[in-house]
């Protein structure tokens, strides 16, 4: 009976042994196929990743390329234009004697000069701005709203509670994101309102942006597409920051922007 | 035992010459980590060796104690050599513990429960289970790095998985083995085949670990 028993137990063993060794062999078999899945996944998500730092370099080239062009477009149908007219001005300044004339054409030719130098201080401004060197965001920001409240296309409504420091490249950028933004406003949005509040701390900076417009029909279209926004989306990327955009909002487009105050300190 | 039968028996006990001869040829180039498996290999060689010449020259049929002496020392390798793969997961004092208590453990059971001239049943069968817990650790381990690589590329995946299959395949022979009593010959013969079998399987993984490269 015995005997039976342990005839028994041992056929058990052989039948135990086997399962285990294939248990053991469907888990290796499973890790690796799970593992392999994993990887496939991790390589679409670099690839991704890799396509949108592309289409943002490339954002980023386009958008100097066009800035450039703005500049050359300036220098050479604004100051050219008017250094060109002046230059006539002094070839008649030459051979004119009649002192009446002369002094007429010297009026003239000097307020040429002056819009030359307008001119030019507009260029200049808009490649470094004067009022965001001497007193910061805060200020050039609110110097933005209110020339554009002056010119009655839109009605800017700014308030900031940031109170906090930001790297001088930072500031630039955060500069550019709201000329950025106005820009998309009075060209895109077809908004009268636009409101936009600063917060955040030391370490964080964070903006609401929200205009009355026609709003984004495909808000995620539009950021994967639109050269500004990408622009945006490629300034804040630098500065470990991020957008987002509000779907849910009746009318309109709302934005949350944030990014860090300053770069990150070598052996933080 | 038939011919064939005993074919299998030569086959799984020379199939550790191939990790052996590799050990051999490029122990220089190994890191720290993979001479420890190195010494497992030429340990286990080495315990064979000296089993087969009990047996065979000093005409003394019982080898079993070399096999109590072999467990504490394969299971002191393993153990600081998954000390090391598991640093991420495992803390180091952790595998300190594990390798003083297996080792009064298997003093204590070679003392009084299972004497030398026995099969050391218990101790086997704790190791391997011990052994099986460290593979799959070190399996979940892989799946949580942040940047994967390909498994197979890695010997230290091909170890623990020859580990996994070794020991969970055995595991219930090295259990019933010394429990089971007036079993025919025929049915516990067919059970050390197929240990015979699994352990061709190891040989064959720590071939492949030794001569893949780490990307860990």
């Amino acid at each position: 009976m015995e005997e039976v028993n342990s005839i028994t137990v041992f056929d058990w063993v052989l039948i135990g042994m086997s399962m285990m060794f294939i248990l053991a062999l469907a888990v290796i078999v499973f890790f690796l196929t799970y593992q392999k899945r994993l990887l496939k996944q991790q390589k679409e998500h670099q690839q991704k990743e890799a396509d949108y730092q592309q289409q943002l370099l490339r954002a980023n080239l386009q958008s100097q390329e066009k800035e450039r062009n703005r500049i050359g477009k300036d220098l050479h149908d604004e100051v050219g234009a008017l250094l060109s007219t002046s230059k006539l001005y002094f070839r008649h300044l030459e051979q004119e004697v009649d002192p009446k004339k002369f002094f007429e054409l010297k009026e003239k030719a000097l307020t040429i000069l002056d819009q030359t130098m307008t001119s030019v201080r507009r260029v200049s401004h808009d490649l470094k701005p004067v009022v965001l060197e001497r007193l910061g965001l805060v200020e050039a920001i609110s110097n933005i709203a209110d020339q554009l409240n002056e010119s009655q296309a839109i009605q800017v409504e700014f308030s900031s509670k940031w109170q906090g420091t930001l790297d001088k490249e930072f500031e630039l950028n955060w500069f550019r994101i709201v000329q950025e933004l106005m820009n998309n406003a009075l060209r895109h949005s077809e908004a009268t309102q636009v409101r936009l509040a600063l917060n955040g701390d030391e370490a964080r900076i964070t903006m609401s942006y929200q205009d009355n417009g026609v709003g984004l029909s495909n808000p995620t279209l539009m950021m994967d597409k639109g050269l500004g926004m990408q622009n945006i989306t490629s300034r804040l990327g630098l500065m470990r920051g991020e957008l987002s955009v509000e779907e849910n909002k009746e009318q309109g487009l709302s934005l949350k922007l944030y990014s860090a105050t300053r770069e990150i300190e070598k052996g933080d | 035992m038939s011919p064939e039968a005993l074919n299998l028996v030569r086959i799984s006990q020379l199939s550790i010459l191939i990790p052996l001869v590799l050990v051999l040829m490029s122990y220089k180039r190994f890191q720290p980590k993979k001479i420890l498996l190195g010494l497992v290999i030429v340990f286990t060689f080495g315990a064979e060796v000296i089993a087969f010449l009990i047996v065979e020259f000093v005409q003394e049929p019982n080898n079993l104690p070399v096999y109590h002496v072999l467990v504490i020392l394969l299971f002191f390798l393993f153990n600081r050599l998954y000390k090391h793969i598991l640093k991420d997961t495992i803390k180091g004092e952790v595998f300190d513990v594990l390798m003083v208590l297996f080792t009064v453990f298997a003093i204590l059971n070679s003392l009084w429960l299972q004497p030398l001239n026995t099969f050391n049943s218990n101790t086997i069968v704790t190791a391997s289970i011990i052994y099986v817990f460290l593979s799959l650790i070190h399996f979940r381990q892989f799946l949580q790095l942040s940047i994967l690589k390909p498994l197979s590329g890695d010997w230290t995946f091909w170890l623990s998985a020859g580990l996994l299959l070794y020991h969970s395949g055995s595991l219930m022979l090295f259990f019933f083995v010394n429990y089971v009593e007036s079993v025919p010959k025929e049915v516990v013969t067919a059970s050390w085949l197929l240990n015979a079998l699994f352990n061709v399987f190891l040989n064959g993984f720590y071939t492949i670990a030794l001569w893949k490269k780490s990307i860990a």
